[in-house]
């Protein structure tokens, strides 16, 4: 047997999607032009989670980001499975704290930028306690 | 070629992930009702404070070692482990999840170095994915495996055994620590000269089976490399429903108990439902308290159904009966229970020519157990199950459903 292994994937097991059959009747001669639509419900999920198990929900206190549209009360979409990226948003760890910041990486250095004049960045140091804890895909601002 | 992948201190580590002050404390996680330990953070081990321990026993530790003590939060745990499950299941041909926070994952046979590779990617992944901590032990059968899960979690890498390293691995490892041998089968093998899983293996197969029957036989091939506990069809059929909670204080009062045993019933019996089944017998018991000054004691009562019935108020008739045939009024008891038993198919029923089964029921029950489905399971209940005191407690100090409940996600700081 080969020896390294390989990545499974495997189909997804959640609620079947229903493949609809053309939506007119068949009919001999000229096929209208709407037949090449098929019906289909938009699922929030499957535009939203990419990575169902390693995606979780967190809820926004504060206004350090709100240069970045995230304000007070949002819901904000986290996939801890993404490796992040410089100047992605990120759910980070400090000082036992999750807090929501733009990641930067300069220069070797790691920064955690608020989105807000009124707040300043952050360098992380040597010995501080930082983790991050995944990166924010989307951010669901209610309007009402 | 199975992995055994094991989360470490699973419930505690549910709880780290969530809460990052955790991290690094002594934690332990309590059940319910009990106020027993169900679950600790490496630091609780290390204090000493073991499993299954009523709170009061160790209240000292926890005043001069700060150990946080969390209601045990079910929701919380089963949604991981769906995660943990669902992370493992890209990794094989086929998952079997064992337990809460264990599943076998069956792998094809690579080299061992394939194989620690392999083990570190899974710990690597469902690490990132999930927050969940986990060790893993790779071998060619399951009670292998699980010995190097022992060895894994100790060491905290994965550890492999392979077909010529069996013998080194399993030496002094406990014969009462092998999968499906307990204290009374270790006693067992101590007196034929096995003490250990090495020892075991070497054993004539003749007085493996004398000791310890058919079971102690496939345990002895496993170890020897040969795979004997393919996952059993028949495991799935249940053979016996049981809804029981430990008080959270003591009750004498004949309808508090009732209302209490009552819920456990209709618990049961929605169960049994689920599964399409009908039970024949019931068993009702209850408990006075492991440690109370009055010595403890049990009484337990059956009935067998005229008809197989998964009705719920039929099971409560029967209840009541079962209740006031033990009850007495003079003790106080700590716990109770509801046992289903005896079950066939809702498909083949037998009637009783005296007894004849109420079609309205059937309809009633589906009903009830479509507006909980909907609504919750408290909005529509029996008179039966009413009472005016509660038999149960609020958990104290019950972490969020942090991934279950739009109300209670996590909060991230925008302040600084």
């Amino acid at each position: 047997m080969e020896n390294t292994p390989i990545s499974i994937f495997r189909p997804s097991e959640k609620e079947q999607h229903k493949l609809s059959l053309f939506s007119t009747n068949v009919q001999a001669g000229f096929p209208s032009q709407a037949d090449d639509h098929i019906e289909r419900t938009l699922d929030l999920n499957e535009l939203i989670i990419k990575h169902p198990a390693a995606t979780f929900f967190v809820r926004v206190e504060g206004r350090s980001m709100e240069n970045a549209g995230i304000f007070p009360g949002d819901i904000l979409v986290v996939d801890r499975s993404l490796t992040p990226l410089s100047e992605n948003i990120v759910i980070a760890i400090i000082d036992s704290e999750f807090t929501v910041k733009k990641i930067l990486f300069k220069e070797g250095q790691i920064y955690l930028l608020p989105q807000n004049p009124s707040y300043s960045p952050i360098k992380i140091e040597e010995g501080m306690d930082f983790q991050v804890f995944g990166v924010v895909t989307y951010v669901i601002h209610k309007a009402l | 070629m199975y992995a055994l992948v094991d989360c470490n201190n699973f419930f505690a580590s549910c709880e780290i992930v969530f809460n990052p002050k955790l991290r690094k404390i002594p934690l332990v996680i309590l059940s319910s009702n009990d106020g027993c330990v169900i679950a600790r953070s490496k630091e609780a081990k290390v204090l000493g404070i073991p499993m299954c321990a009523p709170l009061f026993t160790f209240e000292n530790l926890i005043k001069t070692h700060n150990v946080v003590t969390l209601s045990a939060n079910f929701s919380l745990y089963s949604d991981m482990s769906a995660r943990v499950m669902a992370t493992l299941a890209s990794f094989s041909f086929f998952t079997e999840i064992y337990s809460i926070d264990e599943a076998f994952l069956h792998l094809e046979d690579y080299k061992e170095e394939a194989l620690l590779s392999l083990a570190a990617s899974i710990q690597k992944k469902v690490l990132q994915d999930t927050g969940v901590p986990v060790s893993i032990g790779i071998a060619e059968t399951k009670t292998l495996a699980k010995i190097a899960a022992h060895k894994a979690k100790k060491s905290g890498d994965p550890f492999v055994i392979t077909k010529d390293k069996i013998d080194e691995s399993i030496k002094n490892f406990p014969a009462q620590d092998i999968w499906g041998i307990g204290k009374n089968s270790a006693e067992k093998l101590k007196t034929i000269g096995v003490h250990d899983a090495l020892t075991f293996k070497y054993k004539e197969e003749a007085l493996i089976k004398k000791h310890l029957t058919v079971m102690g036989l496939r345990i002895l091939h496993e170890l020897n490399g040969k795979s004997c506990l393919e996952t059993n069809p028949d495991s799935d059929e249940t053979k016996s429903i049981l809804s029981s909670r430990t008080f959270a204080s003591d009750i004498s009062d004949f309808s508090l108990l009732k209302s209490a045993l009552a819920q456990f019933c209709h618990l049961a019996s929605k169960k049994l439902r689920q599964k399409k089944l009908l039970a024949s017998f019931i068993t009702l018991f209850i408990q006075t308290n492991r440690f109370a000054e009055k010595p403890y004691e049990s009484f337990t009562a059956k009935l067998k159904l005229p008809i197989p019935t998964s009705s719920t108020s039929t099971l409560l008739v029967a209840v009541e009966k079962l209740l006031r045939s033990i009850y007495k009024k003079e003790l106080s008891y700590k716990r109770g229970g509801i046992l289903l038993t005896d079950f066939s198919s809702e498909d083949l029923i037998q009637q009783d020519l005296l007894h004849k089964a109420n079609p309205k029921e059937k309809a009633l029950n589906t009903a009830i157990d479509k507006v909980h489905g909907k609504y919750g399971s408290r909005t529509l209940v029996f008179a039966a199950e009413l009472s005016k005191n509660k038999w149960h407690k609020t958990p104290l100090n019950k972490s969020k459903a942090y991934t279950t409940s739009w109300d209670e996600l996590p909060i991230v700081k925008a302040k600084h």
